[in-house]
């Protein structure tokens, strides 16, 4: 079966392109909706634009689509991308890195739904530690790109996420209640490399911006390595 | 031991990861032992089973539609929770006949006079499911409805056996439907 990603630049929307890939599924292209809301409820937004990286390091065809990013007419946008995804590639379905986000699963699910399309989320309500022990030994190489709730400071920005991450985020997600995986809000990740990517990306310049209790990690400049 | 089932599209083996594994999870957390198991693998158990989960699939997926679960309900005289298409499949093995009912997302549901006293769902008369189906089936008069939503029931139970279909998912924040479940399988 042929299937389009909803792209986000972060860990799960990539860890779900590779169970697809090693499930047997063909991934057609990826779908990046290039939110201008920060705040946007369905669309994360740090360093949106490099997934174009992705795209040509995996070697599969980004399809953009830009939305203001206005809670639920940013959905209109979203129809659209996965409509023109649909015709343009022949697709049997969109897959998504839904975690435990019923707004945003519901909302794709409807959309899918109203197009004939296939909705699947292969991290659909998985154990996040057995998920991050999982991404890490699987080989993919992912790091801090936002952070959006105590105690998280600059000091997490444009870190990795490896085994002394788990360790780190395990002694504060009880206190705080942060879930592991991040998929409450609290941080954002980006993905240089995956185990599918022919090259990996390298970040030469970045910006740790980081105030009011809230940061993100700005890459300036990027580009791809063999 | 409880036997999840997997009545999903084989082509799209990734779907049990979606709607099996969170279940099979919930039973484990609770230390009782877990067999998922694909509808076409079934005649490789061997191990003693004490209650039977058939879990539900993607709104897409169809392919359950000509597969029958009596063999195995006929096999294990045990409780039988079926969720979504699993239900589904209880109720139109049973006289019900399938229908068209699209509900997609958080929906409210309530309890009727029945489903406030019955073992599995006492004491919570109001709560919201998320619901992820577009065919519900008609419910056959050996079957008692214990919840329903504004379109449909939502909970049912088969009159003198502990025998439930659930139609919205209760692995997605009601949790305590399967936990119940497991303590019924236990007594």
């Amino acid at each position: 079966m042929k299937f389009g990603v909803l792209l986000s630049g972060g860990k799960d929307s990539l860890y779900a392109t590779w169970k697809i890939m090693q499930t047997g599924g063909e991934i057609a292209c990826f779908i990046t909706i290039n939110s201008q809301n920060a705040e946007s409820y369905m669309f994360h937004t740090p360093n949106i634009s490099l997934t174009r990286l992705q795209a040509k390091a995996s070697g599969i065809t980004l399809l953009e689509e830009k939305t203001q990013g206005v809670e639920e007419e940013e959905l209109d946008d979203l129809n659209n991308a996965i409509t023109r995804a649909a015709k343009e590639f022949h697709l049997d379905g969109i897959v998504t890195g839904a975690i435990q986000s019923v707004y945003q699963a519901s909302r794709i699910e409807r959309i899918c739904h109203q197009e004939g399309l296939w909705c699947i989320s292969p991290l659909w309500l998985c154990d996040q530690e057995s998920y991050i022990r999982s991404l890490i030994s699987d080989g993919f190489e992912v790091i801090i790109a936002g952070v959006y709730a105590d105690p998280f400071d600059a000091s997490w920005l444009g870190t990795w996420i490896d085994n002394s991450f788990i360790d780190r985020i395990s002694k504060i997600s009880g206190k705080y209640q942060i879930s592991l995986a991040g998929e409450g809000g609290e941080y954002e990740s980006f993905v240089c490399y995956a185990p599918f990517f022919k090259q990996r990306i390298i970040i030469k310049d970045a910006d740790k911006i980081f105030e009011h209790g809230a940061g993100y990690y700005h890459v300036k400049e990027a580009g791809l390595i063999s | 031991m409880i036997l999840v089932l997997d009545i999903s599209n084989p082509v799209v083996p990734v779907l049990c990861d979606e709607f099996v594994s969170p279940v099979a999870r919930i039973i484990e957390q609770k230390g009782i032992s877990v067999k998922k198991i694909h509808i076409s693998d079934l005649i490789q158990i061997k191990h003693k089973v004490t209650g039977i989960i058939i879990c539900g699939t993607a709104l897409a997926d169809s392919w359950y539609k000509d597969k029958r679960i009596e063999p195995l309900v006929s096999r294990y005289n045990v409780p039988i929770l079926g969720i979504c298409a699993g239900m589904q499949m209880l109720l139109s093995e049973s006289g019900g006949v399938v229908i068209q009912s699209l509900e997609i997302g958080m929906i409210p549901v309530t309890l009727s006079c029945d489903g406030k006293e019955d073992i599995l769902t006492k004491g919570k008369d109001e709560f919201s499911g998320y619901a992820l189906h577009q065919y519900a089936t008609t419910i056959p008069e050996t079957w008692t409805v214990l919840a329903h939503s504004k379109n449909t029931a939502q909970i049912v139970r088969y009159s003198d056996k502990f025998w439930y279909g659930v139609l919205f998912h209760p692995e997605v924040r009601n949790e305590w439907i399967i936990e119940r479940f497991v303590d019924i399988t236990i007594k």
